[in-house]
């Protein structure tokens, strides 16, 4: 009876899973005491509770029209108190996005996802995305410029769904973008998604009166179900000192008080500021926006939390040491390294779509052959290796056409294939001339000659990593 | 699998189904209604209509390169009890040169970037562009540029969309598309320029 012995694997599998569940690190308070890391998720809900306190006291005040927000919390702003109070609120929900953030990297670095934990994991990137768009929705309220064009750019994303992409990689075929415009003529799915976050064609009361009830839905449905889940399983829910809370507490106070939450100019859909630029958590997703066509903007934008979760199945293997993983832990860093970079030059004003994109592209690469070079020195096996490198000698393969082989025109006998438009750098790089590129070549090279050296001869026994 | 659970299966599909057909027409309030209701949630969204035409003399254009600024009224659907909000479109209306120098000849573009919505500006400067926009226009002659995430347009040269050339090729920067263009007419007889109707597409 093969079928209910599959059935009784996958009940198995997701119980399981749902027993390691920890969203506030309220199982692991115990662990505490090696490790200041596992404070996190007790701040993190410390933070939130600060967030919504706040909010309820300033819901009395706002007024959530087009016509006098803006000026509800010019009225907010004279207020001393008020003001200290949406700093609070301010702060304390970019303080939960931090914390939820370090979160997510100490299960990462820390390799909590194994052992049946990818849902705890899941849960926890789920807490840092709801922060953010939480965060996204809140700043539209308070109707000023930088608020009006980030939340544009947000309702001018899904219409992408629609169309095929204008700007397809060389050699890459369009079927992608035919897919998705082929379906966006029958349901104008991008349009209607755009159409029901902003409640019309354009930004205005409605788009307020939406974001308003979602700023509240998001905190209020997760505050229910954590609530339950908390209640049910009689779980602490700040598993702190009341020091350490005082001190938490403090540190918001102090920066709410120092560093008053700016407020900006009035909203004016007729004039764009130079540079535009959201909140500082969104600020890489935008720069990526200036590298790529919005097309694939758009996908690389909501599939960011859908590889990192990937990614988590693909580290097999019972090892938790972050030096043991290089693979795993250098991916992270390097994503860190770039969100910040990314942030810093969308702040400065520095984008070339013809310069940098291959930039970055290279450096990615070479770091990830770097760190695969380091799995496999400590693991030196077979199975993992292929598993690694098949993916690695397709990402080389498209970096090397795209940036490195002289593009000709496409033969029109394949323009139904490809893209109409194929995009021809017009100064990609010259091959010698780029670092990276010799450092990449070296790196693909050895990978390809450890290959193939697997290949031709069986390792006898799998080597134990020492 | 037993017969109990093939059962159960089999009864939960349209248990399933009745759920999800009860729902769904609740979903379609999310969408703005203006008038009567819209067919579902895969219907072509409503469009905008525009408020009262535009017209410039022709004299407001006295040499090629002469822009003129102008605010197109729309009314945008939206889902508020007057079932719409007036928006105001920001466009340029340009004089391009033609091939006899007094020859009318120009584009007219809605200034709201196709890529994600900012409003772009019109550049006569190339070293403006070239410092601000990554861009140097190879004659020097003007370009509009976004200042969101660095578009260039060239109106002089045209592009594919749809399979039909329309000008505006974005000669740099992520923009998918040239500017969404106005239709207008000029009237050599009354020496004006009328802009009538605004390409569909892009929020406002």
């Amino acid at each position: 009876m093969a079928a209910p012995a599959l059935a009784t694997t996958v009940v198995r599998y997701i119980t399981d899973r749902i027993g390691k569940v920890d969203v506030f690190d309220e199982t692991k308070a115990d662990l505490q005491k090696d490790s200041p890391w596992y404070k996190l998720g007790s701040i993190a809900y410390l933070y939130w509770m600060i967030t919504i306190i706040s909010g309820l006291i300033l819901v009395a005040v706002y007024l959530p029209t087009t016509f006098q927000a803006y000026d509800s919390i010019i009225m907010i702003k004279e207020s001393t108190l008020l003001g200290i109070i949406r700093g609070l609120h301010k702060y304390g929900g970019d303080a939960i996005i931090i914390a939820s953030t370090l979160k997510v990297y100490r299960m990462w670095f820390r390799a909590e996802y194994k052992n049946k934990g990818e849902l705890a994991f899941l849960l926890s990137l789920i807490v840092l995305v709801a922060a953010m768009y939480s965060g996204l929705t809140g700043y539209l309220l308070i109707w000023n410029q930088r608020a009006f064009w980030a939340t544009k750019i947000f309702g001018t994303f899904p219409t992408y769904l629609d169309i095929a992409p204008a700007v397809n990689f060389w050699f890459l075929p369009s079927i992608t973008g035919l897919v998705t415009s082929t379906i966006g003529t029958l349901t104008h799915q991008g349009n209607n998604i755009s159409q029901m976050l902003l409640g019309g064609s354009s930004i205005g009361q409605a788009t307020m009166t939406r974001f308003y009830s979602l700023h509240f839905g998001i905190s209020l449905i997760a505050l229910v179900i954590s609530e339950l889940y908390f209640y049910k399983n009689r779980y602490k829910r700040i598993n702190l000192n009341r020091w350490t809370i005082l001190f938490f507490f403090c540190i918001l106070l102090f920066t709410a008080i120092v560093l008053p939450a700016e407020m900006g100019s009035r909203a004016n859909p007729e004039v764009t500021p130079l540079p535009i630029l959201s909140d500082w958590y969104f600020l890489a997703l935008y720069q990526l926006l200036k590298y790529m066509d919005p097309y694939w903007a758009t996908l690389w934008t909501v599939g960011i939390p859908f590889i990192t979760l990937a990614l988590c199945f693909f580290d097999i293997g019972p090892e938790k040491d972050p030096w043991r993983r290089p693979l795993f832990s250098i991916a992270a860093i390097i994503g860190l390294i770039d969100f910040i970079a990314f942030s810093f030059l969308i702040i400065m004003n520095v984008a070339d779509i013809n310069r940098d994109p291959p930039f970055w592209y290279g450096q990615m690469i070479v770091v990830m052959t770097f760190a695969e070079l380091w799995h496999y020195g400590l693991y030196k096996q077979m199975k993992a290796w292929l598993f690694w490198v098949v993916p690695n000698v397709l990402l080389s393969g498209w970096y090397f056409f795209l940036y490195v082989v002289p593009k000709p025109m496409l033969p029109a006998s394949l323009t139904w294939f490809y893209s109409n438009d194929p995009k021809v750098h017009p100064n990609h790089m010259a091959f010698a001339t780029h670092p990276f590129m010799t450092l990449w070549l070296i790196l693909s090279v050895i990978l390809i000659v450890i290959t193939g050296i697997f290949a031709l001869c069986k390792p006898t026994a799998e080597v134990q990593p020492a | 699998m037993n017969r109990r659970v093939f059962l159960k299966i089999i009864l939960g599909i349209p248990v399933l189904g009745a759920v999800v057909l009860f729902v769904s027409p609740l979903f379609r309030y999310l969408k703005p209604v203006a008038g009567p209701m819209p067919e579902g949630l895969v219907s072509l969204p409503l469009q905008p209509t525009k408020v009262h035409d535009i017209v410039f003399p022709l004299s407001a254009f006295a040499k090629p390169w002469d822009v003129q600024e102008f605010t197109f009224e729309q009314l945008n659907p939206e889902f508020t009890r007057q079932g719409a909000q007036v928006s105001r479109i920001p466009g340029y209306a340009l004089r391009i040169p033609g091939k006899d120098p007094s020859d009318y000849q120009f584009v007219v573009y809605s200034r709201i970037c196709p890529h994600m919505g900012c409003i772009f500006r019109y550049v006569t400067d190339p070293n403006e562009a070239a410092s601000g926009f990554n861009y140097r226009p190879p004659k020097g002659l003007p370009v509009f540029a976004c200042p969101c995430h660095l578009s260039v347009y060239d109106p002089l040269q045209t592009q594919d969309v749809g399979g039909k050339p329309v000008s505006g090729k974005v000669v740099s920067g992520p923009a998918p598309r040239p500017p969404r263009h106005f239709e207008f007419n000029v009237d050599m007889q009354k020496q004006t320029i009328t802009i009538s109707t605004l390409e569909r597409g892009g929020i406002a």
